[in-house]
């Protein structure tokens, strides 16, 4: 078992610029239309799209240890279970046979994230 | 690649950056100029793509690891409309 890892932290505050507009052309370049639907269904969307942005971050630099580089923002869905646990769900079916696991977290002003991507390649 | 549009590539990417135009060269790169992160870098991406009617490849976007490269990227696109 192969196991890699990534972390990643941003300023929220840095999404401010984009949190009134949901077809903001930035944030189509990093997140699906079922991410921005979640994020703008909360009070505050940007710290829900910070700690998003952080983990596809910290997934794409778990991906990267491993030799894996053709891998793009909008090529990793970060959604929340029924039980509001988040998953990482990879859009490339070359990637199917690893497991993600991410844990997300945001303060006041930052929000971080820390993945581990498990698999036998 | 024309000079105005040598110009305005250069425009957008000192905005989106908020540094001065008399730091930017071609050389100017993602990995050691530090107002250059991945968000602006998408920021940057998204302002071409809506300043010019073009729609990058991903492996166009990722390629943009310089100034130099940017410019001829987006002039790529620019004249295969």
């Amino acid at each position: 078992m192969n196991i890699t890892i990534g972390t990643d932290i941003v300023s929220i505050d840095r999404f401010f610029e984009f949190s009134h507009d949901i077809n903001h052309p930035t944030l189509k370049k990093m997140f699906s239309q079922r991410e921005l639907d979640y994020c703008f269904a909360k009070e505050s969307a940007e710290p829900h799209l910070a700690v998003r942005f952080a983990g596809k971050e910290a997934t794409i630099k778990a991906l990267h240890s491993r030799g894996i580089e053709d891998i793009w923002f909008t090529d990793i869905e970060i959604l929340n279970g029924q039980n509001g646990v988040p998953n990482v769900i990879l859009k490339k079916e070359i990637l199917n046979d690893l497991k993600f696991k991410i844990s997300l977290t945001h303060c006041e002003d930052k929000a971080l994230a820390f993945v581990i991507v498990l698999g036998d390649d | 690649m024309t000079t105005g549009q040598n110009a305005v590539i250069k425009k957008i990417f000192c905005e989106v950056l908020g540094v001065d135009e008399s730091e930017v060269d071609d050389s100017t790169s993602y990995n050691s100029f530090k107002p250059w992160d991945s968000l602006k870098h998408l920021q940057l991406v998204s302002m071409y793509e809506d300043e010019f009617d073009i729609e990058f490849e991903m492996d166009d976007i990722i390629a943009m690891e310089n100034f130099g490269l940017i410019k001829e990227i987006v002039t790529k696109y620019i004249q295969e409309k």
